[in-house]
């Protein structure tokens, strides 16, 4: 009777420790898909925050130029506005926030997509939570915001290139850029468009606390600035 | 101790339990924990949505103004969204702006482009996402959607773009447009279209015919190309009140038969044509950025007499007058008139068609909403292109025999606007031109007339029509026009041109007299050269026109000033395609007049011939088209200008627009009154609209300093006075917040420069007292001492004013404008109150707008950045 009586005691060990790793696996999930969903929320706080302009105008070449160490803002700036942000917004110290500013170059008389190719030199900026064993991997992260920018940009790019447009087409097809100009001057139509298109390319890292078996949760996002040159 | 078979049974029957209670544990604890997952991952999702929603409606807000589609129904908008979909996983989403979207895994997408009149300008997206059909449970239950609607819209933004009309921009010259036509070649030599006269070039007489301002207003004879080879020079000012400036004509009682070459100087000059085309390329690049838009021309104001008719004679169901020299063109919230007709006591009235606001804003692109031409568009009646503009486009140069001599459209580029490029067709024609004089008779068109308006064509579109033919037929031009031979002084007056005109000397100011004392010089005295000279001519064939004779045989035909009781003896009635006119003076009303009972306001009457009593016309109104002349000289051969040949139909009806209104004007004169273009009032209604938000933004385009004078060149503004206004109400303006965008494409040359340019160019040839003194006072702007003047006077080359000319006028104005400019530049260049001066140039604009790259660049970067910031909406 004694076996018995320790099978039971067994299998109720074994039923509490298979119950807590259903609970412990319940609440691993259950706490990443609590992250995702607050990676979504601040990516949505970020698209509506605080933002500087995402590109400027060089009055001296009269070009469009990207975001730099010497323009106004820098691009320091502009990152910092949004990293910023997300560091004050962020729920607790695990969340980390990788993000880059790219831009898509548009061909300025069709509104076409130029060129898709990031620069290897595009710097991905980091804030937040900086521990390498949780979401401070630089190695792993920054490329991987780069990599789904240009994913993006391939598609955006796939999409411009369906059509095979001149300057002078009246066909609206793939043309992406933000427009400036539409005339009909002596029976040509004459467009102009922004030469660049600012995109943010940001993933959000996080690693939910006191969960044993939980893994930092990552999510991207891709988005679209509210502003583009700084209003005069 | 002995096991209790009970509590062995009871453990026994306990082994199953803990099995069957851990299953039912473990199944509610994984249901639970999965709803808790689901309901989590339908958060994650919907959170997605709105995301996904809200970018691809931010980067649709950026051509949010673009609505235009193609011929597969993509716009730029739509592409845009649905690039930014595809770039979240709808793999093929398309830019299709009216049906939703559905794809294989359920999802939905459904994008919307808002434009009027709905309110204001937006972007919509519609996103749904798909999901298991468990999780389909736990959202429904939860009541939680995948789903997500996102609206974006630009920042509420009001622009009022402030075009200078001023007579300023006149008279600069018209090399370009004698360029445009091959009258001269890109080197300044003779072109295809032109010929040497006296070292000159000139156009040949055809294609004289086919360039602006060909025709009289008033006789619609046409014009000579200068006063060399003409019988038509100006006449001399029989009185004048008004000073000569550069922002008024005085041109009241001086000739209205200028020549063509004058004309063209003050109505299509370089500079002014250059403000025109850059205005429309302007006005359709900046336009795109808000809905919320005011185009104004600027210049003075008109004359009192033209303000008190309008009082008097336009009703109260219809918008007032604001005589500040800021003339409305197109406003966002403005109000349409139409049906305009006289009320019992005279008054045009109308009613309200259609009444936009802040809520439904005017577009200015949609060609269903054409621009108002209601009694308070004053510069509806310097609309002088239009004519001109149709006959390039529509009319074809022919030789006697009718062989083509200028195809028509071979130069309609000359005067064609730079339009915006859009879908819903705004019309090439733009603006209607019906062969009328006006929609509601002819009971107010002489005093219109007052204000140098000659009704009927040429020139200008019908007073008040929005909308009608887009030319006249071949069939209802007047034979003046459609055989426009040219009589110079040695032929005397044609017979063809006089025919509309009356062949009766009534007394004074016989009109045959007058046009050919014009050939005289020094002027001759019509009374006493009355029918002498063997070169004046009358068609005998018209007897009775004009005539009074159907009031009483004491009545004859005279002309009065409007609202006069006295009869003018300068001049005479003629008749004009079945109206009576007063020559040579049309600003003048005829009517019929006896010595006994005075003016009667009854109109002379234009009758081909009297019934036998008398009484009234036999047959239609005098109209000279029912039997066209033979083109023929009294004396010797005339010269020939080729044959008008319009199309026989009406091809279409088309619409008035804002780009055609603009590209249709000619200068105002009257002074130049910027101070009161400034928007305060407009701004902040436009801000309390918007609970005290929203950008206001000032487009100013001008040739630089404002005037304070009056139509007849009397200042009724200081320039200090003037400077404090100007002052007083940018500082309003910025204190608003507003920005001022101020583009000069030149200013004026100063007779001052003009005159050291000439006495540089004879300068070896100039006395060294004379050169002392150009070096002494002259280039130093100081005022020639009068004890040098004799040797100023002596030593001056041809084209320099006199030593008094020079010390009281000349070098006066020039430094007066130069500190007027200077200040003025100050005010409207201090980028620390967000006001930008922009100074650049337009080049040749006949040919395609040329311009600087960097002012496009520029303007490219201005409206980039006016695009401002994206906002959401939900």
């Amino acid at each position: 009777m004694k076996g018995k009586e320790g099978i039971v005691y067994i299998e109720t060990a074994i039923v509490l420790i298979t119950l807590l790793t259903i609970v412990l696996w319940f609440s691993k999930l259950y706490s990443e898909s609590l992250h995702r969903m607050y990676h979504e929320a601040l990516a949505i706080e970020i698209m509506m925050g605080p933002q500087k302009a995402s590109m400027v105008y060089n009055s001296s070449a009269h070009i469009f130029e990207e975001l730099g160490a010497s323009t106004s803002p820098t691009m320091q700036e502009f990152v910092d506005d949004i990293g910023n942000f997300f560091t004050a917004r962020a729920p607790d110290s695990s969340y980390a926030l990788y993000l880059a500013l790219v831009y898509l170059k548009i061909d300025s008389n069709k509104g076409t997509v130029k060129q898709t190719s990031i620069p290897v030199s595009t710097v991905v900026y980091s804030y937040g939570n900086s521990d390498p064993a949780e979401c401070g991997d630089d190695a792993t992260y920054k490329p991987m915001v780069l990599q789904y920018a240009q994913s993006k940009f391939n598609t955006l790019y796939a999409y411009s290139a369906n059509n095979n447009h001149t300057a002078l087409s009246d066909s609206n097809g793939g043309r992406l850029g933000v427009k400036l100009l539409d005339l009909n001057i002596k029976g040509i139509r004459t467009r102009l468009y922004e030469s660049l298109m600012p995109f943010v390319s940001f993933i959000i890292c996080s690693k939910p606390q006191d969960i044993p078996m939980a893994s930092v949760v990552v999510t991207k996002h891709f988005m679209v600035p509210r502003r583009h040159t700084a209003d005069l | 101790m002995s096991t209790n078979p009970i509590q062995s049974s009871n453990r026994r029957k306990e082994e199953g339990y803990v099995v069957l209670w851990f299953l039912l544990l473990v199944m509610s604890i994984i249901a639970s924990g999965l709803i808790f997952l689901l309901y989590c991952e339908a958060n994650v999702t919907k959170l997605k949505t709105q995301f996904i929603a809200m970018n691809i409606v931010a980067l649709g807000a950026y051509n949010i103004g673009y609505d235009e589609l193609d011929t597969d129904n993509v716009s730029e908008v739509l592409n845009q969204m649905a690039a930014m979909a595809q770039v979240y996983g709808f793999e093929s989403a398309a830019p299709d702006g009216t049906n939703e979207q559905t794809f294989t895994d359920g999802s939905r997408l459904l994008f919307e482009h808002i434009r009027p009149p709905a309110t204001g300008w937006g972007v919509k997206a519609s996103v749904s996402i798909e999901q298991g059909v468990i999780s389909s449970l736990i959202t429904t239950l939860s009541s939680i959607k995948p789903a997500f609607l996102a609206v974006a819209r630009q920042e509420p933004t009001y622009i009022e773009i402030a075009i200078d009309n001023s007579m300023s921009l006149a008279s600069w010259g018209i090399e370009d447009l004698l360029e445009a036509f091959n009258v001269v070649d890109s080197s300044g030599g003779v072109g295809s279209n032109g010929r040497l006269v006296g070292g000159t070039v000139v156009p040949k007489p055809e294609i004289q015919t086919m360039m602006p301002f060909s025709f009289d207003e008033a006789t619609r004879i046409v014009r000579p190309w200068n006063k060399g080879s003409t019988e038509w020079p100006p006449t001399t000012a029989t009185s004048t009140s008004c000073t000569q400036t550069v922002e008024s004509e005085c041109s009241s009682y001086n000739t209205y038969l200028k020549d063509q070459e004058t004309v063209l100087n003050e109505r299509a000059s370089e500079l002014y044509m250059n403000y025109k085309k850059t205005s429309i390329f302007l006005t359709s690049a900046i336009g795109r950025i808000s809905p919320y838009l005011d185009v104004v021309v600027f210049a003075g104001a008109v004359p009192s007499s033209v303000e008190n008719w309008l009082e008097s004679n336009v009703s109260s169901t219809l918008p007032s007058f604001t005589n500040n020299g800021v003339y409305p063109v197109f406003m966002y919230d403005e109000g349409m008139y139409g049906n305009y007709s006289l009320d019992a006591t005279g008054k045009i009235t109308g009613s309200l068609i259609k009444q936009y606001s802040i809520t439904e804003p005017k577009d200015l692109f949609s060609d269903t909403v054409p621009v108002s031409m209601a009694p308070d568009r004053v510069a509806q009646f310097f609309l002088n292109f239009t004519f001109y503009r149709k006959l390039l486009k529509y009319v074809t140069l022919a030789d006697s025999s009718g062989i083509k001599i200028v195809g028509a459209g071979e130069y309609s580029y000359v005067l064609d606007p730079a339009l915006p490029y859009l879908n819903n067709s705004l019309s090439d024609d733009g603006f209607p031109f019906d062969y009328k004089l006006n929609e509601t008779g002819g009971t107010y068109e002489e005093e219109i007339n007052y204000y140098e308006y000659p009704t009927g064509f040429p020139s200008r579109p019908p007073v008040f029509e929005e909308e009608g033919s887009a030319f006249m037929t071949n069939s209802s031009i007047p034979p003046s026009m459609q055989y426009p031979w040219e009589f110079d002084c040695s032929t005397g007056p044609s017979k063809h041109n006089n025919a509309p005109l009356s062949n009766t000397p009534y007394e004074t100011g016989n009109v045959l007299c007058y046009i050919q004392n014009l050939c005289v010089s020094p002027p001759e005295d019509c009374s006493t050269s009355l029918f002498t000279n063997p070169n004046v001519y009358y068609d005998t064939l018209k007897v009775k026109s004009p005539d009074c004779t159907y009031l009483d045989a004491s009545y004859r035909p005279r002309c009065r000033k409007a609202g006069s009781s006295v009869a003018e003896t300068g001049a005479a009635v003629i008749c004009m395609d079945g109206a009576p006119r007063c020559f040579p003076d049309i600003t003048m009303v005829p009517d019929c007049y006896s010595l006994l009972s005075g003016f009667q306001n009854q109109p002379p009457r234009c009758c081909e011939q009297l019934t036998s009593a008398g009484s009234s016309c036999l047959s239609n109104d005098y109209n000279p088209k029912t039997s066209p002349p033979v083109p023929q000289g009294h004396n010797t051969s005339p010269i020939f200008r080729g044959k008008l040949i319009f199309p026989t139909e009406v091809k279409k009806s088309v619409k008035a627009s804002v780009f055609h209104f603009l590209n249709d004007l000619t200068p105002m004169p009257g002074g130049t009154y910027t101070q009161n273009t400034i928007p305060n009032d407009r701004c902040t209604s436009f801000q309390n609209e918007f609970g005290g938000t929203g950008r206001c933004i000032l487009v100013l385009i001008t040739d630089g300093r404002p005037y304070g004078i009056n139509y007849n060149g009397q200042t009724v503004m200081t320039d200090s006075e003037i400077l404090s206004s100007l002052q007083s109400n940018l500082d309003t303006f910025t204190a608003m917040g507003g920005k001022v965008y101020t583009v000069v494409l030149g200013t004026r040359t100063s007779e001052y420069t003009e005159m050291l340019t000439t006495i540089q160019d004879n300068w070896s040839s100039l006395s060294n007292a004379f050169k002392a003194i150009v070096n002494q006072y002259v280039i130093p702007q100081q005022s020639i001492p009068a004890v040098l003047c004799p040797v100023w006077d002596a030593g001056r080359p041809s084209g320099v004013p006199t030593c008094d000319t020079y010390n009281n006028t000349v070098l006066p104005t020039h430094q007066s404008d130069t500190s007027m400019y200077t200040k003025f530049k100050s005010f409207l260049n201090d980028k620390t109150n967000k006001r930008y001066y922009i100074s650049t140039y337009a080049k040749n604009p006949y040919t395609g707008i040329t311009y600087d790259p960097n002012f496009v660049s520029d303007l490219g970067y201005m409206l980039s950045a006016q695009k401002g910031e994206v906002a959401f909406y939900y």
